[in-house]
């Protein structure tokens, strides 16, 4: 991970955390925009702009580092939204329609959704309905201990056991870090864009 | 500023499934954001979430594997009407929920026997045992080239059934279209429900209106639905 860690020295990135930067602004950004290749963008110039800031001694504390790069992408994010501020807003018919599947899911694989949804079918029916209404109706730990009628730590320990299956799932293919290149940084004259390519690791 | 948050607090609170699902308020979502940027592991947990609610969804109805070589404009225009899932039980959804399908009365789609006909038939046949996919493979093939009410309208119930709200909607809104039928006044209804399980209360409300005006049993139904959503809608 990243160094940097006390106030009063300037945080560095090092390519790793770099990396993690990336992923989760790209999370951040596909969430907000619902948009791969706009997403792409924000990443980039939202990296761009925080190595900037970091090059320039502007954050000092490691611990605030995700509030400062997740302002930047806001702000990148809204002006993409500004810029396409154009579009004719839909009535509610017409919104139902149109409307596309969660863009998040740019974030997986479709092998990886296969992995998940066969190990979900192992589950027993109890816990099955825990994943449900934790990831499908994202209800709270409280919620769904009140909607099943049981105790917080007995809903707690079955979500726990159904998640440790799926993630053994998911994690048996490539998790999206592996697939994400690390980005390539020039720090010649200060900091230059961040580039994030496809199949180009550079080491 | 609130307190930062750790891994272990925002795995405890259910964070990064909430995140996915939407269902966090704007600041946990920017403590969460905030957290996650530089969490590796917070990051993994939302696409781990992501892809549990992708392997949960309902399987969409697969069209395209029963469509014959002139039904493929029909899945086309199905591809834009993508399926809007039914996430849970919320008061309003629970009103849209078509409990038994209104029975086939054995209305022929042409007056000649045709190869429409026998699909029709076979779709109908399907349709009374309950078979609601298979029925509604044959029918949005069928509508593909026979825009008749009928066809739409049981096209429409069958999606419904199978909790498909929004192509649901697309197939009665072409037997409404289709100006006065037998079918029309139904098709309203029917409509209003698959608003109801999309969660759009405003336009099931504007539909069922337009209903309960009718002086027949639909005009009943839908005034009495319409009692039940102002019910379930009031704080």
């Amino acid at each position: 991970m990243g160094s940097g860690t006390s106030p009063d020295e300037h945080v560095t990135l090092d390519g790793q955390l770099l990396l993690v930067l990336a992923s989760g602004v790209q999370i951040i950004a596909l969430r907000s925009l619902g948009d791969a290749d706009a997403a792409r963008e924000v990443v980039q110039e939202t990296l761009a702009r925080a190595v900037q800031a970091l090059a320039e001694g502007r954050v000092r504390d490691r611990a605030a580092l995700g509030g400062f790069v997740r302002a930047i992408a806001r702000h990148v994010i809204a002006d993409e939204v500004q810029s396409r501020s154009r579009t004719v807003p839909l009535d509610p018919e017409i919104a139902m329609a149109a409307e596309e599947p969660d863009p998040l899911e740019t974030l997986v694989r479709a092998e990886q959704v296969a992995a998940v949804r066969s190990a979900l079918h192992r589950l027993s029916p109890g816990d099955r309905r825990v994943i449900h209404l934790a990831f499908v109706d994202g209800l709270t730990p409280a919620a769904i201990a009140e909607r099943l009628r049981e105790p917080r730590a007995r809903v707690r320990k079955r979500k726990s056991r159904a998640l440790d299956r799926l993630r053994e799932a998911f994690l048996a293919l490539q998790p999206r870090h592996e697939t994400l290149t690390r980005p390539t940084l020039s720090m010649e004259g200060g900091a230059a864009p961040v580039v994030l390519r496809d199949g180009e690791l550079d080491d | 500023m609130t307190e930062k948050l750790t891994c272990v607090e925002a795995q405890d609170l259910g964070l990064p499934e909430r995140y996915a699902a939407g269902t966090l308020d704007d600041e946990a979502v920017e403590r969460f954001e905030a957290h996650f940027l530089t969490c590796a592991r917070c990051q993994e947990a939302v696409d781990l979430a992501v892809a549990v609610r992708a392997a949960a969804r309902p399987r969409r109805l697969r069209l395209g594997g029963y469509l014959g070589a002139g039904g493929f404009a029909l899945a086309a225009a199905l591809v834009v009407f993508v399926v809007i899932q039914v996430r849970g039980d919320t008061a309003v959804r629970s009103l849209g929920r078509l409990n038994a399908a209104p029975a086939y009365g054995g209305v022929a789609v042409r007056g000649s026997t045709t190869p429409d006909d026998s699909l029709f038939a076979s779709a109908m046949a399907d349709y009374s045992v309950g078979r609601y996919d298979s029925a509604a493979a044959h029918l949005a093939t069928l509508a593909a080239t026979n825009d008749e009410p009928p066809v739409n309208f049981f096209l429409g119930v069958s999606l419904l059934m199978l909790h498909r709200p929004s192509p649901a909607a697309a197939a009665l809104a072409r037997v409404i279209d289709a100006g006065n039928s037998p079918y029309a006044a139904d098709a309203r209804y029917y409509r209003a429900l698959a608003f109801l399980q999309a969660d759009l209360p405003d336009s099931a409300e504007f539909a069922l209106r337009a209903v309960a005006r009718d002086a027949g049993a639909s005009g009943d139904r839908a005034r009495a639905l319409l009692a039940r959503l102002e019910e379930r809608r009031s704080p």
